[in-house]
């Protein structure tokens, strides 16, 4: 089910300033830690289903990424915006648990289970089988490029390859989507 | 759709006509039932080490040369890197019973496997400990607190308990945490993760582990300004004979599933971060030398006085009678350190 950032609660429009918000979050006060979750959330949620393609283990990203939290931001220094410093936390997150051989295998019927009421129904699941058939290695770059906007360098030093790797990864991910697509049409 | 269309044109075009349609691939919801679970989490006093978040710069030749130097050079000195070190205030691999060291070797004289046949004494709980090393003198060297805490969870459908150790270092900016699975109904060890933050000349140090009847598996990851420059995975194998296997952070709470009583004796293992084959488990024969009332920072309680022989040494431990928590471990016996080791209970 698609769901657009929730609203703070009229409650939080006082705290709106993420200075303040961090700063409150540091100590682990959890009323700012739910702010936080209810601002930032849904985004990670995007970032690490996007990248294990399971509800469950990012649901696990999640809770381990607000976890963390008000320890992390001791260490965070502000100097570049919060919502980007979260997703790169959370896709660090989310490729350690990719990596891991205990998260759960991706079932097909779940790589589209939230794939509701889409405009074009049967073109979003081939899109979305398309996308889960390919290899992790692929589909990660991919993911991150593509969706997420990081730079094949980012990239690199995300995954701990070359630039020129993460291109290689990119085009050949482009060319299994672009064949697997033509099957499907 | 339209990257229909574009299907058979340039890679180039067809990404920026798939683009926005990636992009619209519904995702789940991050639900208020989560945030619930986070807050549980933390009340508990369940914590994670998160990976570094800054930027990440361009990866030029330059540095790619750097790194794969720097590489080569790790793998020359990684068996240095592992190697057991003394007691430090965040040492590597710290564990309750054996110091900073746990050493694979064969049991000594067999003494029959701890038996757990109480495991429903176990409870979510939150415990403080301090670890302090204390010279002839009585000066206190070195003191560190650890945060126990246990609460029930589920792994892949299974009743498990999670049992996560954290201490801090704030003057050193220095973090631990240690998390295990263990089944609920007979607390066997399914996962272990360790972090350390920093971990000598790295930034922070990943341990992975997971059992698998008598397999031992597991990956470590050793990140420097963000990047993973080290990385091994094993694959190792327990002798049954050697166990129960106990994960670090159940250690102190591992006799609360067992029925002691005087003349109670039994062997177990702890197990050790395995990266190393000489750090893989340690084994360890317990028994029950006495009945004591002791008093400890949170209070004075009547506890079984037992005797732990390992790695040839003999440490005295003290573990409560009305719930089987350890509340404390005196050792006076390594000889690596100048002084004695002690761990008491602080809360719970």
């Amino acid at each position: 089910m698609e769901k657009a950032a929730p609203a703070l609660k009229p409650e939080e429009q006082d705290v709106a300033d993420p200075r303040a918000l961090v700063a409150a979050a540091r100590t682990g006060d959890p009323a700012a830690l739910a702010m936080l979750y209810r601002r930032f959330a849904d985004t990670a949620m995007a970032v690490a289903y996007r990248l294990l393609l399971s509800r469950a283990d990012a649901e696990d990203v999640v809770h381990d990424l607000f976890l963390g939290l008000p320890e992390a931001l001791r260490k965070y220094d502000e100097r570049g915006a919060l919502a980007a410093w979260l997703k790169r936390v959370t896709v660090r997150l989310a490729l350690s648990r990719l990596r891991s051989p205990s998260r759960r295998e991706v079932a097909l019927e779940e790589a589209h289970a939230v794939t509701t009421v889409p405009a074009d129904p049967a073109g979003r699941i081939a899109l979305s089988e398309a996308l889960a058939a390919l290899p992790a290695s692929l589909r990660t770059v991919l993911v991150l490029k593509e969706i997420e906007g990081f730079s094949h360098a980012e990239i690199a030093g995300l995954l701990g390859i070359s630039k020129g790797a993460s291109e290689v990864r990119l085009h050949r991910a482009l060319r299994t989507l672009r064949r697997a697509l033509s099957e499907e049409g | 759709m339209r990257w229909f269309a574009w299907r058979r044109r340039d890679l180039a075009e067809f990404a920026e006509a798939i683009r926005p349609e990636l992009a619209e691939l519904p995702v789940p919801e991050a639900g208020e039932d989560l945030l619930e679970r986070i807050l549980a989490s933390r009340r508990s006093g369940a914590r994670v080490i998160l990976p570094h978040g800054d930027a990440l710069g361009s990866r030029s030749g330059l540095r790619a040369a750097i790194a794969i130097a720097a590489a080569l050079l790790l793998v020359a000195v990684f068996s240095r890197v592992f190697r057991p070190v003394g007691d430090e205030a965040l040492a590597a691999g710290e564990s309750w019973f054996a110091g900073a060291v746990a050493v694979a070797q064969p049991p000594g004289t067999p003494l029959p496997p701890v038996l757990v046949d109480a495991a429903d004494r176990i409870r979510p709980m939150t415990v403080r400990l301090a670890r302090t090393i204390r010279t002839g003198d009585g000066a206190v060297t070195s003191r560190v607190e650890v945060r126990i805490g246990i609460e029930p969870a589920t792994l892949d459908g299974r009743a498990v308990w999670r049992v996560v150790s954290s201490q801090t270092n704030d003057a050193k900016a220095a973090q631990s945490v240690d998390t295990a699975l263990v089944a609920r109904a007979d607390l066997r060890t399914l996962r272990n993760v360790a972090h350390e933050s920093p971990y000598r000349s790295f930034s922070r140090i990943n341990i992975s582990q997971w059992l698998d009847g008598p397999r031992f598996m597991g990956e470590m990851s050793a990140e420097r300004d963000g990047k993973v420059v080290a990385h091994r995975t094993f694959d190792r194998r327990l002798p049954p004979e050697a166990g129960p296997f106990v994960p670090q952070p159940l250690a102190l709470l591992f006799l609360m599933g067992v029925s002691l009583h005087p003349g109670w004796r039994g062997s177990m293992s702890l197990l050790g971060w395995a990266v190393r084959d000489d750090n893989v488990f340690v084994p360890i024969r317990l028994r029950v030398e006495a009945e004591e009332t002791i008093r400890v920072p949170a209070g004075q309680f009547a506890c079984w006085r037992m005797v732990l022989e390992h790695s040839g040494r003999r440490q005295h431990y003290w573990v409560r009678k009305s719930d089987g928590l350890g509340i404390r471990l005196i050792d006076s016996t390594d000889t690596r350190i100048k002084g004695v080791r002690e761990v008491v209970l602080i809360a719970d």
